[in-house]
This record gives structure tokens, C-alpha cells and sequence, in this order.
């Protein structure tokens, strides 16, 4: 399975994440700025390891 | 402004337009008639150049026909506009990178621009400044990248900035570092190489990161991160 790939993207004045299954950060990306040219800010690797927690720390 | 050819900065971009463009296929597509002229006579741009026009179709034609691998356009044609040949080359030739030259300096037509999927944008009135946003942006689409100067960035991509709290405790330079390779998509291993760490030392302060930007996973630290306007992973 591809890794997964969080597009940060600005959305009508605010933040939000769209995740996407791809070989590698280069190829997220490109499909970013492919399909998000204008509102892609930040690609974050999710990293499955990653304990997430309920509550801020 | 007086234009000194024989000026070390003149010289430097030269030789360094040469090296860039030296294996390249380039059209050029100016409204201006002289302001083409002018370009392409340019020696690193004539042993590069595969045809120029100055018109939308024209322009098109001749993407068309000679296969670039980089269209320089302006966004004012003689006829038509820069940026419809941009989305035009974009659909029948995806490989061709595309810079685009914008004469009018407003958000809607830089986004314009992104949209059309440009893969460099410079504002005309940068070009002779000696800036080097010109050379800058040959360069970064060598490497396959996309290029916005600074200036273009901050009118196109202006992150939100709602009212947050200020932070208890601010980001060391280190996490600062990692945040934004984090930003970038890089995995642990991939900051670690970068910045010369051990893998473990990056996962710590990934972990101080989301400690001090009250994160609960590495996107929610890097869109506290960037909501803070304490990164830029376009940069």
C-alpha cells in the first residue's frame, strides 16, 4: 500500500487536510499543485508509527 | 536605470542562463515586438531558442509544431493572452514547463496564472532589477520545481491567520527546522539526512514541536505551524 500524504490546502479563509495515497512526497506534490495550484500550502507524511492523541500534550 | 552590459551582475546572469538553458527546446512568446527581439538575441536564449511569436495562436502553432520543453511567454499578447496559451500548451503538451511573465501585479492574475499551472511566474517589473528572480526561476525549473518569488507567494498564498493565543513557549531553531521539513511531506529519516541529525534526535523534537503548538499528530503541528506563520513550506 502507498503511503499517505496529508495536503494541507486553504479553504475559504481557513486551513483544511485532504489525504492522498502516493508513492512519495514528490508525487504528493505534484498532484497538489496539479489539482490544488492555488490553495495547496504544506504536504505532511503521515507517519503510521505516530501514537495520536486524544488531547494536546 | 543605465543598463551596463559589461557589469559583473549582467555577466554572471548570462553565464548563468547559459548553463541552464543549454540542453533545452525553448519557444518565447512576448507581446511586445521589441521586448522579444531583444530576448532572444540574448546569446544564452538563441542557442536554446526554437521559435518565437508574438500572439496567442501564433504561439500555439508553434508549441504545436517544435515540442518545447519551456514556453517563456508574457501575459499580454499582441493578440490574445499569455495565460490562455499557458492552460492551451499545458493540456497538449504536459511536459513543457511552462514561465509566465506578468505584467500586471494584482492577486487575480497571479492566481490566474497558478491555476493555468504555471510552473514559474515573474513579475515584468523584477526583470533588469537585479534581483535575479529570472535566473532563480530558470533554475528551480531545472531541478523540476515551480517557482514564485517571495513577492508572489505572499499576494497568492496568503495563509489565514485567525486570532490565536500566543505561544507559551516558542519553537527552538531546531524545531523550527524539522516543522517545516515536516511541511515539505519529508519523512523522519529524510529531515534526519537534511539537517545532519540522528533519526531519533528528529522524532524528540517533532514530539517538543506538537508539545508546544498543542498538536496532537504531525499535520495538526504543521498547521498550527502554519497558522503561527512560523513556516513556509513553499519556500
Amino acid at each position: 500500500m502507498s503511503p499517505a500524504y496529508d495536503l494541507i490546502l486553504e479553504s475559504n479563509g481557513r486551513l483544511i487536510t485532504h489525504t492522498v495515497e502516493v508513492a512519495d512526497a514528490l508525487e504528493a506534490w505534484r498532484l497538489a499543485r496539479a489539482r490544488y495550484p492555488a490553495r495547496i500550502r504544506g504536504v505532511v507524511w503521515r507517519d503510521p508509527q505516530q501514537v495520536h492523541l486524544d488531547h494536546p500534550r | 536605470m543605465e543598463l551596463r552590459l559589461d557589469s559583473r551582475v549582467n555577466q554572471e546572469a548570462i553565464a548563468q542562463a547559459s548553463e541552464l538553458l543549454k540542453d533545452r527546446r525553448i519557444v518565447v512568446v512576448f507581446g511586445d515586438r521589441l521586448s522579444l527581439i531583444s530576448f532572444v538575441l540574448v546569446d544564452a536564449i538563441t542557442s536554446s531558442l526554437v521559435g518565437a511569436a508574438t500572439t496567442e495562436e501564433e504561439g500555439f502553432e508553434l508549441v504545436l509544431r517544435t515540442q518545447p520543453d519551456l514556453l517563456i511567454c508574457s501575459s499580454d499578447l499582441e493578440s490574445g493572452y499569455g495565460i490562455n496559451l499557458l492552460r492551451r500548451v499545458k493540456a497538449e503538451l504536459p511536459t513543457c514547463q511552462l514561465l509566465i511573465v506578468l505584467v500586471r501585479e494584482t492577486q487575480t492574475v497571479v492566481q490566474e496564472a497558478m491555476e493555468a499551472f504555471a510552473d514559474g511566474v515573474v513579475f515584468k517589473s523584477s526583470l533588469g532589477t537585479g534581483r535575479g528572480d529570472l535566473i532563480s526561476a530558470l533554475r528551480t525549473l531545472a531541478e523540476g520545481g515551480v517557482y514564485f518569488p517571495e513577492q508572489i507567494r505572499r499576494i497568492a498564498a496568503s495563509t489565514p491567520q485567525p486570532d490565536l493565543p500566543p505561544l507559551v513557549e516558542e519553537l527552538s531553531p531546531r524545531e523550527l527546522e524539522v516543522a517545516a521539513g515536516v511541511a515539505r511531506g519529508l519523512k523522519n529519516n529524510a529531515i534526519a539526512s537534511l539537517l545532519g541529525l540522528s533519526v531519533e534526535t528528529v522524532k524528540s523534537h517533532v514530539g517538543n514541536a506538537m508539545d508546544k503548538l498543542g498538536a496532537r499528530d504531525r499535520t495538526q503541528m504543521a498547521v498550527m505551524a502554519l497558522l503561527y506563520g512560523l513556516i513556509d513550506p513553499l519556500q
